[in-house]
């Protein structure tokens, strides 16, 4: 950054000047990208040398197929974070979405898709109710969502109640999208990844995702420049709301039956993946890029762990940790890079 | 004339602010006495609050957290693990002195590691007890095997039987705790200190206040509290629990939050606190003496904090329209 | 106090105090002193260096070269704590009070009396309430809370805070700025009970009425050095002005003379009896296409408001703005831009930049609706978006190494140019820019300066609000000045004179 030959030279024409700078902030910019693939493959290498079996085919498509779930929901969490917020009803709006769409097949009140939808909308909706709270009502974003987690959840579960507390996964389209796969690849990872190219789409080529960027790096100077500040950042949450809608329908698709308990505290997980992808809690910065290979992360400790024998209850300990040593390395590069 | 509109709103919105949670109160007592005859009986007022009290006990703690402008998610988990110590320690040992320091040492040493991580490393105190969550209750859960320890003690005999002039030791507990946090919040300058912080970290630390410090005391206070709490709890249950207090945090932070102290810190009192305590353990005692399922009564819970929370903002908001002639200066982008 | 100024020796003498910044000599071997018992200004035009020399006497700074005696002692200071211990106390322009605390607890925050935690809050109470006695401010309750008091009596306050540590000196940085002429009356009254204990008090302000009316002695300073030490009861304002001014300053503004023929041109925004809460108190102009108006007046005279309320975000406005003949309604920054007008505030880092963006990012900001795919598709054409920020780069002249490059990394002129070019991207016909050359060096400023007069030639109107009047007198093609919020004086560019206009910012008080 110090040679820099412009601060010497008088200005030499601009075309000359870009295209010159451009190469470099490549290498810089896959340098930063890097960061977070190195952990990747250094975990690779590290539980691949120490559990023979991780590195099994089988078992990386294993890993994509438990990750899957996180890796969407985290697409909306990544957003919210994005501009300063969090959410923390994804785990019951991920319910939500699972019971409503099964009451509709099971009840045969509609056909699939058209439930699919609803399900969708539903959860959709609870997004919504949550910035609405958060951005119209200025009540803080954890109160607004740990009160809309308690209550969806429970409206979720009372959808169950309906049939006995418990549903059965029997429609045909979600036993496929389960089981089958294209080629290597499992269908809810091809469900994942294209969830992941809409939404990198949405950020990075469309002006709704400039905003939000715009919004986390300075709300104030945005909203000087004319933007509708408040219904950008609804808009966010409701999308959030949207993702985990579909993450839950991924999920009691894998799980072939929606319990209560469907989504309980995946939410740290979630937030786990997008703080790992190096997303700060108050806003700005956050790529969807690395919150999918944040949710990787997870998933291989996780897998690691079970390979390894340690019990479940323990993993979640583990989980907790990640968290705090993703947000001191954060802490400490930041204090690096300022002095 | 906007003046009397402007006035309207003030003295609106400092009655609903006053007395809005008070009289909720009130309408949920009088509510739950109609739907359940044995609602309003002295026996079940007493159940109330002792049902309650590891919620009333960490409220307090919240109280200070909330007030310097911090989150504290983490209680609930480090009562559980602080019981589940307790439990393993006791049955190994068979003294209730050596379990009840070493729970008192797990407490202290959560609340010194949140604390620290917040005040000396600056992190965000929500991911950093968001995380103690995960990782407290995992490490509960993972000691036991997921098991309850069920121990019986004469400590446990004397938390639940004894009775000083009618108060139990449990309820004394609550009382002790609040007449704790009252007086560090007025007396001393741990307290004056909370407030600043709260008000303006920046400009406490200008005026030669060590502000890390003073965070990472807030956070042992905190711990302290949860010792406490965890000393009813696992008398209550008679055994070290893993999965005891479930969302307890919540209930605190959103008790704190409705009794009307300030969501971005600075501000507030225990006189507060304890109101909205009161309204969320009747509101829990009410809802499951109905005999509902935990769905229907997770979704009416919800939806009344939601309504309740709804009114506090709104009051303040009130107030805040109210005061717009005086202090317009401030805030000049009326946006954000 | 018997003994008469003349004779007492100096409580604090600063002498050849040198501070250089990166690029910048802020002080160049500048001679300053104090006596016990007088009320002394310090007298200079904004960038003299005041705030600079009284940051070294704080301990904010450290001077690079000279020394700093107080009774006749060197003392070094390096830090705050060794100021205050010294026995100087400073209160600076922004308020370091916190507005959830009441004013007892605010006056000792930080230094509470007692033992290890436990406070002495009966100590606390009784010295607060001996120390707002002592400065006649005990008609303030002490259990207030701050932010339940008005902005006047928190100034009062804060100098209370800074009494409680019993300074020999007291630093003053513009209090006045923000009150009224009856609380200026006050604070005065209390600064002349201070002076007969003893106090040395130092005074910074920029409205010379106060200073001939209260102070006793005045240093000038300018452009770092000492122009001189005056006894202001032997003086006069216009004596002072010259002072402050010195010779004349090269002319690097707008010099052509294009603006002849501007009352043909039509009408394109037009004010009427504008109100901002008591900020502003109704003001009336009209504003003609291709001209360029500079509001100025002291800090705090209401011109910073005047124009945020034109951009919609101030609360309490009231008064028509008709824009193009037409009524309009503006009370956001959306339905301002919709109507045509951006605004250019003085807080670039809060409510320009957004440091971790682009420079191409920054600048489309407003603007990227016009690099839709189509009408109804909300995608960025990136090339189409690229192409134009190039151009504006080029035209604006930001160094930079490339459109991608973070606005972090340029320097503050380069910032400011990244956020005018925003606003010219977006092509609005009239601009508000409130200081827009602040903190940004010589030649950048020029550059902008040139960048105003070749807009309003293009045709837009421009309206520059800047406390700096010669900068407004020698871009602008009329001067608006502002006091105490009312629109007090206009004038047209051939009309204007240096002179002439501080007199106006000073509140128009005559002369001989």
């Amino acid at each position: 950054m110090t040679n820099n030959p412009l601060e010497t030279s008088s200005t030499p024409p601009l075309a000359k000047r870009t295209v010159e700078f451009r190469k470099g902030e490549v290498i810089s910019s896959i340098f930063s990208q890097f960061g977070i693939l190195f952990i990747v493959i250094l975990l690779a290498i590290v539980f691949g040398a120490t559990a023979p079996r991780f590195l099994l085919v089988q078992n990386i498509v294993n890993i994509f197929k438990q990750v899957s779930v996180v890796a969407i929901m985290a697409i909306g969490m990544t957003m919210v974070i994005l501009i300063g917020g969090i959410d923390l009803s994804v785990g019951s709006v991920a319910l939500l979405a699972g019971a409503t769409t099964m009451y509709f097949i099971n009840h045969e009140v509609t056909n699939t898709p058209i439930a699919i939808l609803l399900g969708l909308l539903a959860s959709a909706l609870v997004g919504l109710l949550n910035g609405v709270l958060v951005e119209k009502a200025k009540i803080s974003p954890i109160i607004v969502t740990l009160g809309t987690m308690i209550a969806i959840r429970g409206l979720a579960q009372s959808i169950l109640w309906l049939d006995n507390s418990w549903a059965w996964v029997k429609a045909p389209l979600f036993k496929f999208v389960a089981n089958e796969s294209i080629l290597f690849f499992p269908l809810v990872v091809i469900v994942m990844l294209v969830m992941y190219l809409i939404f990198w789409f949405i950020l990075s080529q469309t002006s709704f995702g400039r905003y939000l960027y715009a919004i986390g790096g300075n709300q104030k100077a945005t909203y000087l420049c004319g933007i509708p500040v408040e219904r950008v950042k609804i808009f966010a949450y409701t999308l959030c709301g949207f993702t985990a809608g579909v993450g839950g329908l991924v999920l009691i698709s894998r799980l072939s039956a929606v319990s209560p308990a469907v989504g309980l505290r995946i939410e740290f997980d979630v937030i786990t993946a997008v703080i790992l992808g190096g997303a700060s809690l108050s806003g700005g910065s956050g790529r969807l890029e690395k919150t999918l290979l944040g949710a990787i992360i997870v998933g291989m400790i996780l897998n690691y762990l079970t390979i390894k024998g340690i019990p479940g209850t323990l993993q979640s300990a583990v989980n907790g940790f990640i968290i705090l040593i993703a947000a001191v390395l954060d802490r400490l590069s930041k204090v690096r890079s300022a002095g | 004339m906007p003046n009397n509109q402007r006035d309207f709103r003030l003295v609106f919105g400092r009655v609903l602010q006053t007395y809005g949670l008070l009289l909720m109160v009130i309408v949920l007592l009088v509510i739950f006495t109609f739907l359940n005859e044995r609602f309003f009986t002295l026996q079940n007022l007493k159940n109330i609050l002792e049902q309650n009290a590891a919620l009333a006990i960490v409220a307090v703690g919240v109280t200070f957290s909330i007030i310097s402008g911090n989150f504290d998610l983490s209680p609930g988990a480090a009562i559980a693990l602080a019981g589940v110590v307790l439990a393993l320690v006791y049955t190994h040992t068979n003294n209730m002195w050596i379990a009840a320091g070493a729970a008192l040492g797990v407490s202290l040493l959560v609340g010194l590691f949140n604390g620290a991580l917040i005040s000396y490393f600056r992190i965000n105190s929500v991911i950093v007890t968001l995380a103690a969550m995960i990782w407290a209750r995992g490490l509960a859960l993972g000691l036991t095997s997921a098991d309850s320890i069920p121990f019986q003690s004469r400590f446990v005999e004397f938390m639940n039987n004894a009775s000083f002039l009618g108060v139990s030791p449990i309820i004394l507990l609550i009382i002790l705790s609040f007449v704790l946090g009252w007086f560090l919040l007025g007396y001393t300058r741990l307290g004056r200190y909370t407030y600043a912080l709260g008000g303006d970290s920046e400009a406490t630390k200008q005026a030669g206040v060590n502000t890390a410090l003073y965070t990472l005391l807030i956070f042992l206070i905190s711990a302290f509290l949860v010792w406490t709490g965890t000393l009813v709890t696992v008398s209550r249950l008679s055994a070290g629990a893993p999965n005891a207090v479930y969302g307890l945090e919540f209930d605190a932070i959103v008790a704190v939050i409705i009794g009307g102290n300030s969501m971005t810190g600075g501000e507030g009192n225990l006189g507060k606190t304890l109101i909205g305590v009161l309204f969320i353990a009747i509101l829990n005692n009410g809802l499951s003496t109905l005999g509902m399922r935990d769905s229907s009564f997770y979704l009416y819970k919800g939806f009344i904090i939601l309504i309740a929370l709804f009114f506090e903002v709104m009051s303040r908001r009130m107030i805040v329209k109210g005061q717009g002639s005086t202090l317009s200066g401030n805030e000049t982008v009326s946006g954000h | 106090m018997t003994q008469s100024l003349q004779e007492s020796p100096p409580i604090l003498e600063m002498t050849g105090i040198t501070k250089r910044f990166p690029g910048v000599l802020a002080l160049n071997r500048v001679n300053f002193s104090v006596k016990r018992g007088e009320i002394h200004s310090l007298i200079g035009q904004n960038g003299a260096g005041k705030s600079t020399l009284m940051k070294i006497l704080a301990g904010v700074y450290s001077a690079d070269e000279g020394t700093i005696c107080m009774e006749e002692q060197p003392i070094h200071l390096r830090h705050p704590s060794d100021s205050l211990n010294k026995g100087i106390a400073i209160v600076y322009q922004e308020l370091s009070l916190l507005p959830n605390l009441t004013v007892a607890q605010n006056i000792f925050l930080g230094r509470e009396p007692g033992k290890w935690l436990l406070l002495d809050n009966k100590t606390i109470f009784n010295r607060s309430r001996q120390i707002l006695e002592s400065v006649g401010i005990d008609h303030i309750d002490i259990h207030t809370k701050i932010a339940d008091i008005p902005l006047a009596q928190r100034q009062l306050v804060e100098i209370a805070k800074a009494l409680s540590h019993n300074p020999k000196v007291l630093i003053l940085d513009e209090p006045t700025a923000p009150l009224t002429g009856d609380d200026t009356k006050h604070l005065f009254d209390i600064l002349k009970r201070l002076r007969s204990q003893g106090v040395a008090i130092i005074f910074i302000t920029h409205r010379l009425k106060e200073v001939i009316t209260y102070c006793d002695r005045g240093t000038v300073l300018r452009n770092g050095q000492t122009v001189g030490c005056v006894d202001i009861h032997n003086t006069s304002e216009s004596a002072l002005i010259e002072m402050m001014i010195g010779q004349k300053l090269e002319n690097f503004y707008r010099s052509d003379t294009a603006t002849k023929h501007l009352p043909k041109q039509e009408v394109v925004l037009e004010v009427q009896g504008l109100s901002v809460g008591k900020k502003v108190r109704d003001v009336t102009f009209q504003v003609r296409r291709g001209e360029i108006i500079g509001i100025t007046g002291l800090l705090g005279a209401g011109q910073n408001e005047l124009a945020r309320a034109l951009f919609g975000i101030e609360n309490q406005v009231a008064g028509v703005i008709r824009r193009n003949g037409k009524p309009v309604r503006i009370s956001s920054p959306s339905e301002a831009i919709y109507h045509g007008i951006c605004l250019l505030t003085e807080n670039r880092k809060e409510e320009g930049l957004i440091l971790e963006m682009s420079v191409k990012e920054n600048m489309t900001l407003p603007s990227l609706a016009f690099f839709r795919l189509s009408k109804w598709i909300p995608v960025v054409n990136h090339r189409k978006e690229h192409s134009r920020v190039e151009e504006f780069i080029r035209k604006v002249n930001i160094v930079t190494r490339s459109a991608n490059t973070r606005l972090r990394t340029l320097s503050g002129g380069n910032q400011q140019k990244t956020i005018v070019a925003r606003w010219l991207l977006r092509n609005l016909e009239i601009l508000l820019f409130i200081e827009p050359t602040r903190g940004i060096d010589v030649g950048a400023k020029a550059e902008i300066y040139r960048l105003l007069s070749s807009l309003a030639n293009e045709g837009k109107s421009i309206i520059v609000v800047s406390t700096d009047h010669v900068e407004v007198m020698g871009i602008s093609d009329r001067v608006f000045v502002m006091y105490k919020g009312r629109l007090a004086k206009i004038f047209d560019k051939v009309e204007v004179s240096e002179e002439k206009l501080l007199f106006e910012i000073q509140g128009g008080v005559p002369h001989d």
